[in-house]
């Protein structure tokens, strides 16, 4: 939930390669970060820390990268892709390659998504090759549900 | 062999057998001594304080010591309480080692031991402190390495490692059996 952006962030990993000058860290093998209900795993993730504290973007790559994270109403997120960035300080994720987004059982496949995580909404999704549709698959009974909570937004 | 040559070949073997002896037990009296001697150290001094440069003239580190001794024989100088102040190439500010123990080894390399930390005189850098049981610094090319349990902290993070090898010129740092790092909430 939103709380999940307050915690330290938690990152195990077999090995770790980091450079005190560029301030970025290269975390491989078994890679999983963790900050309250916010999880990723993946087999490799870049930390840049160079524009400071707070302001890390972290990138992980895997096949593939897997991110979940619980809502405030319970909901889980779930997203996939070759490549994961989570930028911190605007709390957005970068789907990129194979991407695909599920939540509130809706899902989203396409080449790349970009969500921002404290609002859940999806900002952009984008094909850059034309073959691949951007495919959105609901199940029945979530339009209706999906309909009164845009009215409860907008009533808000 | 006439007679001659043979009574001059036992003359021979008699001076030898006469003088021999007493030239391998001299040889075995004076190598003892030696050996005590070296266990003596050469010398010593408290609350020592020395100052290194390179070929170049620029200042390399510093040590101070409450105890040091120096073996000459064995090839190195023990301290108690060493504390070691690196000067980095374009580095504004060196980096500071304290230990309980350290054992300099020919003038290059510098065990430390007991409560090891590292911590760079300047809190912009990316890496503060680093604290171990055991270190291992190479004074020439600034590398290190320790198999020890190792925490490295710095602005907003702390990194648990088993063993690391790093190098202070370049900041690069290489944790191969890494634990876990924490980045800390804004």
């Amino acid at each position: 939930g939103k709380d999940d952006f307050n915690q330290p962030i938690f990152i195990d990993s077999k090995s770790n390669f980091f450079d005190g000058k560029t301030k970025t860290s290269v975390f491989r093998e078994d890679v999983s970060i963790k900050q309250g209900t916010l999880d990723i795993k993946a087999d490799e993730v870049e930390v840049i820390a160079l524009a400071g504290d707070g302001k890390e973007i972290f990138i992980a790559r895997g096949k593939p990268a897997i991110y979940t994270q619980k809502m405030d109403d319970g909901e889980k997120i779930t997203a996939k892709a070759d490549e994961i960035k989570y930028e911190v300080e605007n709390r957005t994720l970068t789907l990129e390659g194979n991407a695909e987004l599920s939540q509130k059982g809706s899902m989203v496949k396409t080449q790349s998504i970009v969500f921002n995580m404290a609002l859940q909404q999806l900002i952009a999704e984008g094909n850059e090759n034309e073959e691949g549709r951007v495919r959105t698959v609901f199940q029945p009974n979530v339009i209706k549900q999906d309909k009164n909570n845009n009215e409860q937004k907008g009533k808000q | 062999m006439n007679r001659i040559t043979l009574s001059i070949l036992l003359l021979f073997m008699l001076v030898l057998g006469i003088y021999v002896p007493s030239w391998v037990s001299d040889e075995a009296a004076q190598k003892t001594p030696s050996v005590d001697e070296s266990l003596r150290p050469n010398y010593q001094a408290h609350n020592m304080r020395s100052t290194f440069y390179n070929a170049e003239g620029e200042l390399n580190h510093l040590v101070y010591a409450k105890k040091m001794e120096h073996y000459q024989l064995l090839g190195f100088t023990l301290f108690e309480t060493p504390q070691y102040t690196i000067f980095v190439e374009n580095q504004a500010e060196p980096w500071q080692l304290d230990a309980e123990e350290g054992t300099l080894y020919e003038n290059e390399i510098i065990r430390l031991e007991h409560e090891v930390e590292i911590r760079t005189l300047s809190n912009k850098g990316y890496v503060q402190t680093i604290k171990t049981e055991f270190l291992e610094v190479n004074l020439k090319d600034r590398t290190m390495m320790s198999d020890q349990p190792v925490e490295i902290t710095g602005q907003n993070f702390v990194i648990k490692s088993k063993g690391f090898t790093a190098n202070l010129e370049t900041q690069q740092y290489e944790l191969k059996d890494h634990v876990q790092t924490v980045y800390a909430p804004y």
